[in-house]
């Protein structure tokens, strides 16, 4: 990895603010791009453990649904107060839960399972989801197979106007938030003693090991950020939907749409899930309007030929059109 | 007398029912240049990777000035100065030359942050003579530079103790002398313990000056190159193949 200036991080930062409020110029949009942002953002935050170090985790449905119900929670309890605290308070407090409640079960599941190599580590994380959903449903805590529901919570507490700017405009916010804390995550990590050890391990971890990388530690760091920021994007989520039911909440497909915008952008770049989720949303969107009901369909074949057209995501294809260029290096 | 660097007591490693290495005993002074030589499955590369730490051992031990490293993992191992080369190269293909060897000397108890190490870095590709080659991937290297950049990586660290596991294989001869002359220069400068392992003791007989015989995971020999090379055992087990 050769020295990217700061200039190309603040570039990708401000399209994506241009992103977030062509969603307030054009109403039409809102709905489309605020669904975006949410994938777009979830895929930064596995690319952070995935991208970075070729492990893939099945386990994000989790660690999203543990930080919608750990903030949910968070708001409905502390709006059960007789004087409710105000809504800045109760919005970091969620976050807050949300964050260590994933940042908890990374490091109890990550623990054992970065010890495991390659494909048993994603074995490994396969059951997490069932195993959450089933704790939930099981023992009937937040609410069990019912959900959890805020809606009239916030309305009560506050007013209906705020629970309108909350729910439409605030979590928006809140979610680019967590992205943009996330491709900063990305980008220090890159950079710095850890981004070199991981991009070795990325290639040989035995050689790795070997040549001084603490090969277990690393991918506990970055498994831990990670699923941290999905236990944030989590809160955001809940406070963009105000319910959350066990069966969606724990459905593995919209987990599996952040894999493929990120595998289409280009693993490991922090680029490649802005540029993958646009594609992805445009043809998703394009395929809904020309082949209705039929999208998914007409879905798996274009995947498949973008996979074989761009082996590397589609920075991976551009840095490699543009090798030596200036567009390479804003390629980050 | 130098201090003794590194010790190894009784080790050995099976794999199934092979003995790949047979109640080895061995001892490294600081500063010393050691040929380990010793046939096609002789175990050379098993105790480089006993010593380097990749697997644990079945029995015996493994001390390294004075302490007991037994157990110790491999990253550990190496911020202790124990560098390796190995003898098929793996570099990081997707990472460029410079990235390789920066991660050689980056994770090290010396070099302590990015900029120094690729200081390091780029000062070890000179001397091996690959800097021109710097910013290529290491895909994208000959086999003879990918063993060079197997060199610049173990020595990117400013190790105590270089293990290099068949350097000098696959090099043309003209080579050899080249890089077996700055292993030299650098491990003397550097006060580095150099242990080469060598099908053959010839190629590097003039650099080391004590030469270690193994053979089916024991140590047969212990002497200097000329000894080593002329005893009846060694002149026996290659049948005059040393000598071709
Ligand atoms: N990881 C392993 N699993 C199984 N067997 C192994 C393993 N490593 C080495 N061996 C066996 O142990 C014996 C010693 O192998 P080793 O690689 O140490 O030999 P060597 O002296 O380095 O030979 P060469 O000249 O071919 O490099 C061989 O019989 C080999 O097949
Ligand atoms: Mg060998």
């Amino acid at each position: 990895m050769d020295i990217r200036t700061h200039r190309s991080l603040i570039i990708l930062f401000l399209v994506s603010l241009i992103l977030l409020f062509v969603r307030v110029g054009i109403p039409e949009t809102r709905q489309i791009l605020s669904i975006l942002f949410f994938y777009i953002a979830l895929s930064e935050v596995f690319n952070l453990f995935t991208g970075l170090t070729l492990y893939v985790c099945f386990g994000y449905v989790a660690f999203v649904a543990l930080g919608m119900y750990g903030g949910g929670a968070t708001i409905k309890y502390l709006l059960s107060a007789s004087s409710p605290p105000p809504l800045a308070v109760v919005l970091a407090c969620a976050f807050a839960v949300a964050g260590i409640l994933a940042l908890i079960l990374a490091l109890a599941v990550g623990w054992i399972s970065v010890r495991l190599k390659g494909a048993y580590f994603a074995i490994a994380t396969i059951g997490l989801n069932e195993g959450l959903k089933n704790l939930i449903e099981g023992t009937g805590i937040w609410g069990g197979s019912s959900g959890l529901v805020i809606a009239n919570d916030l309305i009560q507490s506050y007013n209906y106007d705020t629970f309108i700017f909350v729910t439409s405009e605030l979590a928006d916010y809140l979610i680019f938030t967590v992205y943009a804390v996330t491709i900063l995550c990305i980008y220090l990590v890159i950079k710095s003693r850890l981004g070199y050890g991981l991009a070795a391990l990325r290639e040989d971890e035995e050689a790795a090991n070997v040549m001084g990388v603490n090969v277990v530690r690393y991918k506990l760091i970055v498994f831990v950020i990670s699923a941290t920021l999905a236990g944030m994007l989590g809160a955001g989520k809940m406070i963009k939907d105000v319910a959350i039911y066990p069966p969606q909440a724990f459905a593995v497909s919209y987990t599996v749409e952040a894999i493929v915008i990120s595998m289409l952008g280009g693993l490991g770049t922090v680029t490649g899930p802005v540029i993958g989720g646009l594609i992805y949303g445009v043809l998703k969107y394009v395929l809904t309007v020309s082949f209705p009901g039929l999208q998914l369909l007409a879905l798996a074949p274009a995947l498949m030929a973008m996979c074989v057209m761009f082996p590397y995501g589609i920075v991976g294809w551009l840095r490699r059109r543009f090798k030596g260029s200036k567009i390479e290096s804003l390629l980050i | 007398m130098s201090k003794e660097l590194l010790r190894l007591e009784n080790v050995s490693k099976s794999f199934g029912g092979i003995r790949a290495l047979n109640n080895v005993n061995l001892i490294i002074k600081e500063g010393e240049k050691l040929a380990i030589i010793g046939p096609n499955g002789a175990g050379k590369t098993t105790l480089f990777n006993a010593i380097s730490g990749v697997f644990g051992l079945d029995s015996g031990r493994i001390f390294y000035m004075g302490r007991d490293i037994t157990k110790l993992p491999p990253f550990k191992r190496k911020y202790l100065g124990i560098s390796r080369a190995f003898q098929i190269p793996r570099p990081f293909a997707g990472m460029t030359v410079l990235d390789n060897v920066v991660v050689g000397a980056l994770f090290s108890r010396d070099i302590k942050d990015i900029k120094e190490a690729r200081v390091r870095a780029e000062e070890i590709l000179s001397l091996v003579g690959l800097h021109s080659k710097k910013d290529e991937l290491a895909v994208n290297l000959t086999s003879p530079e990918k063993k060079l950049l197997e060199l610049a990586r173990a020595l990117a660290p400013k190790p105590k103790l270089l293990l290099l596991d068949e350097i000098v294989a696959g090099i043309p001869p003209a080579e050899v002398d080249k890089i077996m002359g700055l292993v030299v220069r650098i491990s003397e400068q550097e006060n580095i313990s150099v242990v080469a392992l060598v099908e053959h003791v010839m190629r590097v007989l003039k650099y080391v000056e004590r030469a270690v015989f193994l053979h089916e995971g024991r140590v047969m020999m212990d002497d200097t190159p000329d000894k080593v090379l002329n005893s009846e055992v060694v002149k026996d087990i290659y049948l005059g193949k040393v000598y071709e």
